[in-house]
């Protein structure tokens, strides 16, 4: 055999080896039911896809120290496996794609932000595989027919609608007027159309209860928010609600503060807790109003038992909602697989269909995939207070209140 | 009135912002023909820079002007001289190209070593606003405000009182005349594209007074300052300072009578507006 012929076989060697090595690092354990997710752990969504990361993991630790997951009379562990899109929605699918096609993963885990979770939707519906969105609250990701997706974060419009369900019963208590003047900005985006959704459908036909004095959209990453305060001053209104993304919400309320503003409550949608929040604008950003899908303050078992986990295993205090809603999707996943007894993909769907978890550490304590709403929970979400030396206090709903809200002039 | 006022006070400080922020973009261009895609890595850097003298220091973002803009030089020029430079007689676009590598990678650098999480400032003033009459002016952008006038007072006496201003008026004028007189073109070039890069990250660390850190912001400004320099004329700095403010104003103003969401609409409708008419004024 020449030189020549010899090295013609190397490139059909290295394929021969290429695959054998694929197919031994994708094999495993055949025992293990292998569930993925693809999240951004670097890029500009790194710091939430790391609390994903955490929730998952822990969700899938305490599954396997019970003993796994039963299917057929024998009990298998849970693997999760993580990769990271950069928070690049043109990377997700191929990922998921990955996980699926490779990996052997029965189910998914979603990424976070809605437009990363919008590219993910596509995997799981074309190949018929459970899907489970912790991270992107859109209605926009629940399609019409949808059966894959299965959503634990209550539509962005239960952000809206918790906060006016509050002033309502702040009015019931006599320590608001009625009608109560709401001025409303949102941003451009999905997210805030959906928020704006939220209050109008409170807000209409209750004109005895609201007067909607500003409803003006602005756009993502405005340079400036001055002349928007100037506008919202104009219209001299009670109340201020605001659904922005941190970078928007940071300099609105910096405008908002140097313009001298006042209301009987601020509310910048889910903004608020977040300690990036707390550094930035310091204590004023005390009283702010917010709508969160967890806190660590509802008096649920299973949410004590998560925070006590998730700060003994990652340091705490855990002040983001993100780790909570990641672990309580990842184990509603978890308990789904179980009860289907089955690694296949329409069983675990038919279970995640008919899954309700009373024991849930979102607010409600219920978590459960109503069809009406594509699968997509619709709980209430819980308001809470920045207080001025710090951390939050619960003041909506009655039944998980810390105390009474502070109603500024 | 008083809200017709407000909006344009706002828009004046805004607008000295903008024009703080794209000096440099027109000084390179003025001197080099360049299109600096690489302003907004250096605006980035200046940033980041301040946020980390703040955070690990304790120093004041004022202060860090001492540290960003020396910095911000002898980046520049170096970025110059290995890059640019060896670029020169290459058709624009492949140096458009390579400055644009040079934002990439600055802030791919940046995403690897802080994340891309929101961060921000928070310094004793940073909240605070002046009463002028009726109107509430902020301090922050007070202060940036007077550094934008202050750097525009300075770069124009530099460039029409002192030799090294003399010599990149010469080469933006005529390169290879300038060159024949004796003018070091060559040092001249490092020289502008130091200058240029020092305003933009002096204008990062001023910036930092209000809005978030992230290895996007150059990202979120570049565009604005492509547009103030477009308007107020590539090479004239007086321009760009006038264009700056106009450009706040009529952003304020559209923002506050007819609808915030148009607000950056104005920005790129103007400019376009300047591209066609400069057009017609040269056909």
């Amino acid at each position: 055999m020449s030189p020549d012929s010899r090295t013609r076989w190397f490139p059909v060697l290295g394929l021969v080896l290429g695959v054998g090595l694929l197919a031994a690092c994708s094999g495993g354990d055949d025992d293990t039911i292998r569930i993925g997710a693809a999240l951004p752990l670097s890029g500009k969504h790194a710091n939430v896809g790391g609390f994903f990361r955490d929730g998952y993991q822990l969700a899938v630790e305490e599954a396997n120290a019970a003993g796994g997951v039963e299917i057929d009379g024998v009990r298998r562990p849970i693997e999760l496996r993580v990769y990271d899109d950069k928070s690049d929605a043109s990377i997700s699918p191929s990922l998921l794609e990955r996980l699926i096609a490779v990996d052997g993963a029965v189910a998914l885990l979603s990424g976070y932000s809605t437009p990363l979770v919008q590219a993910q939707v596509i995997v799981p519906m074309r190949r018929g595989i459970p899907f489970m969105n912790a991270g992107g609250a859109s209605k926009s990701i629940f399609r019409e027919g949808n059966q894959w997706v299965f959503g634990a974060l209550s539509p962005v419009e239960s952000l809206a609608s918790t906060t006016l369900e509050w002033l309502m019963w702040e009015q019931g208590q006599d320590r608001l007027p009625r009608p109560l003047r709401v001025a409303m900005v949102w941003q451009n985006t999905d997210h805030g159309r959906e928020y704006r959704t939220g209050v109008h459908d409170v807000i209409e036909g209750r004109t005895d209860r609201f007067e909607l004095v500003l409803d003006e959209s602005f756009e993502h990453l405005s340079s400036d928010h001055t002349s928007l305060i100037v506008k919202v001053r104009s219209v001299e209104a009670d109340v201020f609600l605001s659904d922005a993304h941190e970078p928007d919400f940071l300099l609105q309320h910096r405008a908002y503060v140097e313009q001298g503003l006042g209301h009987i409550a601020v509310s910048y949608g889910a903004r608020g807790p977040e300690r990036s929040v707390r550094e930035g604008l310091g204590e004023a950003v005390s009283h702010l109003v917010s709508a969160q899908w967890w806190t660590r303050a509802l008096p649920y078992e299973r949410s004590r038992h998560f925070v006590e986990r998730y700060e003994a295993q990652f340091g705490g205090p855990v002040t983001e909602y993100y780790p909570a809603v990641a672990y309580e999707a990842a184990r509603a996943l978890i308990v789904a697989i179980g009860n289907a007894g089955s690694t296949e993909a329409e069983a675990i769907r038919n279970a995640l269909t008919n899954l309700e978890l009373d024991d849930s550490l979102l607010p409600g304590g219920r978590l459960y995939f109503p069809e009406e709403s594509r699968l997509q929970i619709e709980n209430r979400c819980v308001i809470v207070q920045n207080q001025p030396e710090g951390g939050v206090r619960i003041v909506f709903p009655p039944e998980a209140a810390e105390g009474p809200a502070y109603l500024g002039s | 009135m008083v809200d017709l006022l407000s909006v344009l006070a706002s828009g004046i400080l805004v607008g000295t912002v903008y024009a703080y922020m794209a000096y440099g973009l027109g000084l390179i261009y003025g001197v080099l023909r360049v299109v600096n895609l690489a302003h907004g890595a250096f605006l980035t850097l200046g940033v980041y820079v301040t946020w980390w003298l703040n955070t690990t220091f304790g120093m004041d973002p004022l202060v860090s002007i001492l540290i960003t803009v020396p910095l911000g030089f002898a980046l520049g020029a170096t970025v110059e001289r290995t890059l640019v430079f060896r670029l020169r007689d290459s058709p624009p676009v492949t140096t458009l190209l390579l400055l644009f590598g040079v934002w990439l990678i600055v802030r791919n650098a940046l995403y690897l070593i802080f994340g891309g999480a929101d961060r921000s400032l928070l310094t004793s003033y940073s909240l605070e606003s002046l009463a002028v009459g009726p109107l509430t002016l902020s301090i922050p952008r007070l202060i940036v405000s007077a550094f934008s006038l202050l750097g525009f007072v300075v770069l124009a006496l530099m460039l029409k009182r002192t030799w090294s201003g003399l010599a990149l008026r010469a080469v933006a004028q005529d390169r290879e005349a300038a060159a024949l007189s004796g003018v070091p073109v060559n040092r001249v070039w490092a020289v502008a594209f130091g200058i240029g890069s020092a305003l933009a990250m002096s204008a990062g660390s001023l910036m930092s007074l209000f809005y978030s850190v992230t290895p996007e912001f150059g990202a979120r400004f570049l565009l604005k300052s492509f547009c103030v320099v477009v308007l107020g004329g590539l090479t004239n700095i007086g321009g760009i300072l006038v264009a700056g403010i106009g450009l706040g104003i009529a952003e304020d103003l559209t923002a506050f009578y007819i609808h915030t969401g148009y607000r950056d609409v104005v920005s790129f409708l103007v400019l376009t507006a300047a591209l066609v008419m400069r057009r017609a004024d040269s056909d």
